[in-house]
């Protein structure tokens, strides 16, 4: 379902409910994207109760589920994100720039 | 189905049941499970938690037209298929007749880090994807404490699981939760989650003494609705799960006035005209008292009935009791070529008691004899404690009556002991009880039988002396001992 450049970050982020909440976590992916992953992203926010399918088909036990890959790697951060300098750690993204 | 117990004027709502359709559990629960309501079901590894979580879908579609639901955080779907296959049932069809939704939950899969607060909104959409798929009104959630596992919030998990749980309940669907026992003091399971799901809670333990592995069952609880409190001991057979409901079969037997000769005149006479058909009779005594030769007139009388009669021999072979008789004038063998008479020879030991009754059970429903004899019962507590060897002969006494045969069990009183006492302890629920004992007098052994109770039958209550010769038994007329 993402790009097949395995260079691009794909970030699907799997709410239960759209939010003020998720407008912030992809303001900052945005952020985060732009300022060091030159912009090569793909973001997306998934309602599972819109499409549960994709809870069942990718295994999305809690909600928010922010699922990431990239060169062939997943990983997942559950919970709320709101704090830049976390996310990034989480992400495994160094903050060189 | 049970009645909800009435308090004051107002009437009680009766719980509504949904039926398991394992054999017994509807029994002990008066109906089944609580409709559209959790049931907990706790257990220790290896107790039958799956299998009977199963079972409940699987009967649930096959005779209950009512599709499901299992969600298992343990086992695959191929794992779970494979399980139930082996008692006949083909998973494949129901999954692709869509009767089944089958979920595997690996929280293990996925690499995952806890960053701020979440709720498991996943989990319920997946559940309910699966509900609406099928049409499911049953659902399995097995093993659903491995969340706390994984996830390091276990406040959030707890507040999840009793959402997850009251969301069910909206939903109307029958829920069966499967969790581990035991852990920590003061709670049945691991986590506590006996907490949440109020209703109705089953637990299984699967024992081992002395080698021998029994498995147990008990409702620990079942809001508003009456049910046994008991222990009942289960078996896994190749249909399933079978528990043994103990005063489930109410005493709603048909007591027949109808009599049958115990093979012996004199006996007959003293019960004024023979035995009750489909009644339990016990014979108790010391070592060579003469009990397999009694139980041996009366298979003897059966089949010169031309009907059926299996005797189980827990101590001798076929041959060796064919020969005894044989010794005191009776032709068993005769019998045995006619198919009229089956011994099955067992040492008690080779089998655990789950297996030993299964196995008479199924002999009984394949013979349909019209009578059984058990020689002796008493060596049969060399598979379980009193209390398991109590529980498996009510059982086995219990489908006796109910099957209208006539059963004659015998018990082996240790030498030194009262004469009363059966090792087994069973007596009470006996409908007739003769006792046989060695006297010794003036040098002689003397042989004395006695009928210590027979409920609903006129008889001598008399010690009569009796010997046994080459032409067989013979009972004194009218001697009394001292």
């Amino acid at each position: 379902m993402d790009s097949n450049n395995p260079d691009t970050w794909a970030f699907h982020l799997f709410v239960s409910e759209k939010s003020s909440d998720t407008d912030r976590a992809v303001a900052l992916l945005e952020q985060i994207c732009q300022q060091y992953l030159e912009g090569k992203c793909q973001i997306k926010v998934v309602d599972i109760r819109e499409n549960p399918v994709s809870a069942v088909e990718l295994n999305i036990i809690a909600t928010p589920t922010l699922l990431k890959r990239h060169m062939g790697c997943e990983k997942r951060i559950i919970g709320s994100i709101s704090d830049k300098d976390k996310l990034l750690s989480r992400l495994g993204i160094e903050m060189g720039g | 189905m049970a009645k909800a117990t009435s308090r004051g004027s107002g009437k009680k709502r009766q719980v509504k049941k949904s039926p398991t359709g394992i054999e017994g559990l509807d029994d002990i629960t008066g109906g089944g499970l609580p409709a559209g309501r959790p049931t907990l079901l706790c257990g220790g590894a290896g107790s039958g938690k799956t299998l009977m979580a199963m079972e409940f879908i699987v009967k649930g579609i096959s005779m209950f037209k009512e599709n499901g639901v299992y969600l298992s955080f343990e086992e695959s779907k191929n794992e779970l298929f494979d399980n139930v296959a082996s008692l006949g049932f083909d998973m494949d069809v129901f999954d692709a007749q869509q009767h089944i939704f089958v979920r595997e939950i690996d929280l293990g899969m996925h690499d995952f880090v806890e960053s701020g607060d979440y709720n498991l909104d996943g989990l319920f959409a997946q559940i309910e994807y699966g509900i609406d798929c099928v049409g499911a009104k049953r659902i399995v959630i097995d093993g659903i404490e491995t969340l706390f596992s994984h996830f390091s919030r276990e406040s959030i998990i707890r507040k999840e699981l009793k959402r997850i749980f009251r969301w069910l309940k909206g939903k109307g669907v029958t829920a069966l939760i499967t969790s581990e026992q035991g852990g920590t003091p003061g709670s049945i399971t691991r986590h506590g989650i006996e907490e949440y799901i109020s209703d109705c809670v089953i637990i299984l333990d699967h024992r081992i003494t002395e080698q021998v592995a029994t498995r147990r069952l008990h409702i620990q609880k079942y809001r508003g609705a009456r049910h046994g409190t008991n222990e009942y001991p289960f078996l896994i057979t190749d249909n399933g799960i079978s528990v043994f409901p103990i005063t489930a079969t109410q005493l709603d037997h048909d007591a027949s006035s109808q009599q049958v000769s115990t093979g012996i005149q004199k006996l007959d006479d003293m019960f004024r005209g023979g035995y009750y058909k489909g009644s339990s009779i016990l014979i108790t005594g010391t070592a060579g008292t003469g009990k397999s030769s009694l139980v041996s007139y009366f298979a003897n009388a059966v089949c010169g009935d031309n009907e059926k009669c299996l005797y189980f021999a827990f101590e001798e072979s076929a041959r060796q009791i064919v020969r005894n008789m044989g010794s005191i004038g009776m032709d068993l063998q005769g019998f045995i070529d006619k198919g009229l008479l089956k011994i099955h020879a067992a040492r008690p030991m080779l089998q655990g008691l789950e297996m030993h009754l299964l196995t008479m059970h199924e002999i009984i429903e394949k013979e349909q004899p019209s009578a059984v004899i058990l020689d002796p019962v008493s060596n049969l507590d060399s598979i379980g404690s009193v209390l398991d060897v109590k529980l498996m002969f009510i059982r086995v006494i219990d489908y006796l009556k109910q099957n209208g045969i006539t059963a004659l069990y015998t018990a082996l009183t240790p030498g030194d002991s009262m004469p009363e006492a059966t090792d087994v302890g069973v007596s009470s629920i006996m409908d007739t009880w003769i006792l046989l004992q060695n006297l010794e007098r003036n040098g002689q052994r003397e042989r004395s039988l006695y009928i210590m109770k027979s409920r609903g039958l006129g008889h001598s209550n008399k010690i009569r002396k009796f010997r046994i010769s080459d032409n067989g038994i013979d009972i004194d007329t009218d001697s009394q001992s001292s």
